[in-house]
């Protein structure tokens, strides 16, 4: 029997990811070449066009074949392939703690991880917490060690950090645009929409991935209860019933709802999931379906 | 709805404690949760804060309160109110007659049985100012339960109330209603009866009577009566009536068999057919010449047979055998008669003296014991004050009793008397009395009076029939033929019975207080009865169809018909009583219902729900504590 590459992934899982990647939409891409076609026309292999020669043109793309038929030269103009960097964002603040929710956004971040090294994007992750812990940009298959080993060695911190005051403290250290892959369960008091902002700003596409725990999905509360929140202490009496439980699904969907709209106006997308379903659940049902990634 | 017991209404008070204590030592689990941002958000909610979600938040609370006032409520002892009229005080008259066996299907409930399921929902009911009592009644009445509000009491009664097979009398009953009425007033008396009961009453009614008629079972059909008598030839020709009840034309098979038989094999069978109210009647003959116990029995067609008691007759038929009849010798006109009479023993005589003669006639003091004596020439003791004995002079008979089986074709006209008894009082009423009726008149005094006992006949005639010109008429050997036939008839020879349920005769043991144990029908036991100085041993009562069995005596006598009105299942609507008629009523009785015991039962159960609430754990945030 192999060895495990990880401790977070399955082998099997890990030579699937090897086929797939991630499929951003905004094409967020910089001036080093890589495996992404950019919006701009480039010199790559992949034909995109015709235009109408102009004097000055370089002769060389000029299509010799049509200017045989039409006696008219014609431009052939191809897509440019260019890097992108992928940064991985993850939450590991009180509240990621339940329900294994900050395993999954580790075992995700991997996956994001892995596929981006395959496909020789620039790869950085960041751990948002009070002591930031971050993997330097990498790029290459060689890195893979590297990130594996860094995300097995991360915990969940004790302490808790505005949700913005950590996106903003992390895009200190990064440059370049690209994707910019956030793990969290989004249940901060933070400013989100200032996060966000920033993010996108910054010229990253956000793709936002909530990490609930079952329980926060359909809570199972039959008695009078004081709810004590993990991260600020807070504390609040709740009595349940039955009206109760629904209106915090009412509630919890018109939150998905929220933060989905933030993404999608700043040209991201959102996708909640839980901590209970499967990894491959998640990866190649989920996320694949939702065209995250693909191969 | 009222309240017996309002004052327990104070206790609602200790809502103010208890929801003080509720809210002082209210402690709520403490749940960590990742975070409270979705909480705040629905707790913020209008929708959540509306009061009825408010009021539902403490649902604790609410189920105390509520198990508070149910637990109130019932200590103040609700009750539905059945009528205007509350009764404090009630009677309950059931009857338990042969006819309260019937059923609707088979294998159903009988009749009694729905009359106990009523009077155990009126005990169930009853509230600690009500008393019941509780009455049985069949051709007697039996308290069977005084006044008390004891349930267990009143259950145990009930359930000591079985089936007799015996007619009703609806007075009895009331009778014992009355005498109860003395110790303890009361205004209102229940009687619950299938309706097969005489409808008129000679009785005033002091109080008013609820007649609950218990609904009507299946069509029945049965045997009510079954007689045998002696033929010319010395054969019994048995008649057995079979009669169904009046809804509709039921038949069913007779079977006759020898009682005790080995094998199972009728001595006949018959197909009958009862239309409805009318009798069928069926002829059987068997040999005299010996005893025969007979059974007969009724095999209904009919799916359902409401009654089963009256598909059985027994009849237990004598050996034919001479009468034995002792006459003085000094009356010889007489035992000429006799002589030329066939199957008659004459005592004094060649043949040998039986232990018991069947007929004893005698001019003198003589007093052998028999079922029938006639003594000439002789005034009773108990009578001798009335009558004396005058000079002898020639006078005749002014009337007599035409119709007596005793005088059938005798004729007293013209016959003279030398004897003649002279009467102090010539009032009937005055021999009526001290147990005589007069049969023949003469003119200054009774010529002839028999006395009627349960166990003999006694004929006292006083004058000589061989100073009469009595013995010359064509009248004399007829008299003495229909007095032969009377003496068979009493020891059984030319008739018999099948016997019904109630009293069973008594028989003459010729020992004084003497003990017979009598062993009764089916798991009945075993009663003793005791012979008097005559060394008659009385009737006993048979409550049961079935075989009675004497350790002395008539060995075993069987008890098998009912009455007809039982077996017909006759229904009255209304009991006439001397100056009301009550009419019965098919709705049930509406008595108080207590209703404590629906608010305990439903205090349990919030008691229950509400253990479970305050038991129950957020199983969801329980199984999802911090994973680190």
């Amino acid at each position: 029997m192999p060895a495990q590459l990880t401790s977070l992934l399955e082998n099997d899982v890990v030579s699937r990811l090897e086929r797939l990647r991630v499929r951003p939409r905004c094409h967020f891409t910089n001036r080093f070449t890589g495996s992404h076609l950019a919006r701009k026309g480039g010199t790559s292999t992949d034909f995109a066009d015709f235009r109408d020669y102009v004097p000055g043109d370089d002769m060389r793309f000029v299509d010799w074949n049509s200017f045989a038929r039409l006696h008219r030269p014609y431009i052939k103009l191809f897509h440019e392939e260019e890097i992108t960097h992928f940064l991985v964002l993850i939450d590991a603040s009180r509240s990621m703690a339940f329900e294994d929710k900050f395993a999954r956004a580790r075992e995700l971040a991997a996956a994001f991880g892995l596929m981006a090294l395959r496909h020789t994007e620039r790869l950085s992750i960041h751990c948002l917490s009070h002591q930031p812990k971050r993997l330097p940009p990498c790029t290459g298959r060689a890195s893979m060690g590297k990130l594996f080993a860094f995300l097995e060695g991360l915990t969940e911190a004790d302490d808790t950090v505005p949700f913005e005051s950590a996106i903003e403290s992390a895009l200190e250290h990064h440059a370049g645009r690209g994707v910019v892959i956030l793990l969290s369960d989004f249940l901060s008091f933070g400013d989100f929409q200032r996060a966000f902002n920033a993010l996108f700003s910054a010229g990253l596409e956000i793709l936002a991935l909530q990490i609930l725990g079952p329980t926060e999905i359909d809570p199972d509360m039959t008695a009078d209860l004081r709810l004590v929140d993990a991260e600020r202490d807070d504390r609040l009496d709740v009595s349940a019933s039955g009206d109760l439980l629904a209106y915090y699904q009412e509630h919890r969907l018109a939150y998905e709802e929220s933060l989905q709209s933030l993404c999608q106006s700043r040209s991201g997308r959102f996708l909640s999931v839980s901590s209970g379903t499967p990894l491959e659940t998640t990866l190649f049902d989920a996320l694949r379906r939702h065209g995250w990634i693909s191969h | 709805m009222s309240f017996f017991s309002p004052s327990a209404a104070w206790l609602f008070l200790l809502a103010l404690p208890l929801i003080a204590l509720y809210f002082l030592k209210l402690k709520r689990p403490q749940v960590t949760v990742p975070s409270l941002v979705l909480w705040r958000r629905v707790l913020d909610d209008q929708r959540v804060n509306a009061p009825f979600q408010r009021f539902k938040r403490n649902l604790l609370l609410l189920l105390q309160l509520l198990l508070l006032a149910l637990l109130i409520l019932a200590a103040m002892q609700p009750f539905m109110r059945g009528s205007d009229d509350r009764v404090s005080r009630l009677p309950v008259l059931i009857d338990c007659s042969a006819s309260m066996a019937a059923v609707e299907r088979r294998g159903g409930k009988t009749r009694l049985d729905l009359a106990k399921e009523r009077v155990n929902d009126l005990i169930a009911g009853l509230l600690p100012d009500q008393e019941l009592a509780i009455i049985s009644f069949s051709d007697t009445a039996r308290q069977r339960c005084g006044f008390t509000s004891d349930r267990q009491r009143l259950r145990n009664a009930l359930e000591a109330i079985v089936v007799e097979e015996v007619p009703s009398s609806v007075e009895h009953g009331v009778r014992m209603v009355q005498a109860l009425g003395r110790g303890a007033p009361f205004e209102e008396v229940m009687l619950l009866t299938d309706g097969n009961v005489p409808d008129r009453a000679a009785l005033d009614l002091p109080f008013r009577i609820q007649f609950q008629k218990i609904a009507s079972p299946a069509p029945n059909i049965g045997i009510t009566a079954c007689r045998a008598r002696r033929d010319r030839e010395g054969a019994w020709e048995i008649f057995v009536e079979v009669v169904g009840s009046k809804e509709a034309e039921l038949s069913g098979a007779l079977l006759m068999r020898l009682a005790n038989a080995a094998e199972d094999e009728p001595l006949a069978s018959e197909i009958v057919t009862a239309k409805p109210g009318r009798a069928a009647r069926l002829l059987f003959q068997v040999s005299a010449h010996e005893r025969r116990d007979l059974e007969f029995e009724l095999i209904p067609n009919a799916p359902v047979d409401a009654l089963t008691s009256d598909n059985v007759a027994a009849i237990q038929l004598p050996p034919l055998r001479p009468l034995a009849i002792h006459a003085s010798e000094s009356l010889g006109a007489l035992r000429h008669a006799l002589q030329s009479i066939e199957d008659v023993n004459l005592f004094p005589g060649p043949n040998v003296s039986p232990d018991q003669f069947d007929l004893v006639i005698t001019d003198g003091p003589a007093d052998e014991a028999a079922p029938m004596r006639v003594r000439f020439n002789q005034i009773p003791e108990d009578l001798q004050e009335l009558v004396t004995m005058g000079e002898p002079s020639p006078h005749q008979a002014i009337d007599w009793r035409r119709d007596a089986p005793l005088f059938q074709h005798v004729d007293f006209s013209n016959v003279v008397f030398l004897d003649e008894p002279i009467a102090q009082d010539l009032q009937e009423g005055t021999f009526v009395n001290r147990g005589y009726d007069i049969l023949l008149h003469g003119q200054r005094g009774p010529l002839l009076v028999e006395k009627r006992e349960e166990h003999a006949l006694d004929l006292y005639a006083f004058f000589h029939p061989e100073r009469s010109t009595f013995p010359y008429r064509v009248g004399f050997p007829v008299f003495v033929a229909n007095l032969v036939e009377i003496a068979r008839q009493r020891a059984g020879l030319s008739e018999a019975e099948a016997l019904a349920t109630g009293i069973l005769p008594g028989f003459a043991l010729g020992l004084r207080n003497q003990t017979v144990e009598v062993t009764l029908p089916g798991e009945g036991g075993r009663v003793s009865l005791t012979s008097d100085p005559s060394g008659y041993v009385p009737g006993l009562s048979a409550r049961r169809v079935g075989r009675y069995r004497y350790d002395k005596g008539p060995g075993e006598v069987s008890a098998s018909l009912l009455s007809a009105a039982e077996t017909t299942l006759t229904q009255v609507e209304s009991i006439a009583f001397r100056e009301a008629r009550v009419r019965a009523a098919d709705e049930t009785i509406e008595t108080d219902r207590p209703l404590w015991h629906w608010l305990a039962a439903f205090g349990l159960m919030v008691l229950i729900i509400e253990w479970w609430a305050f038991q129950r754990r957020p199983g969801g945030w329980r199984a999802s504590r911090m994973s680190s």
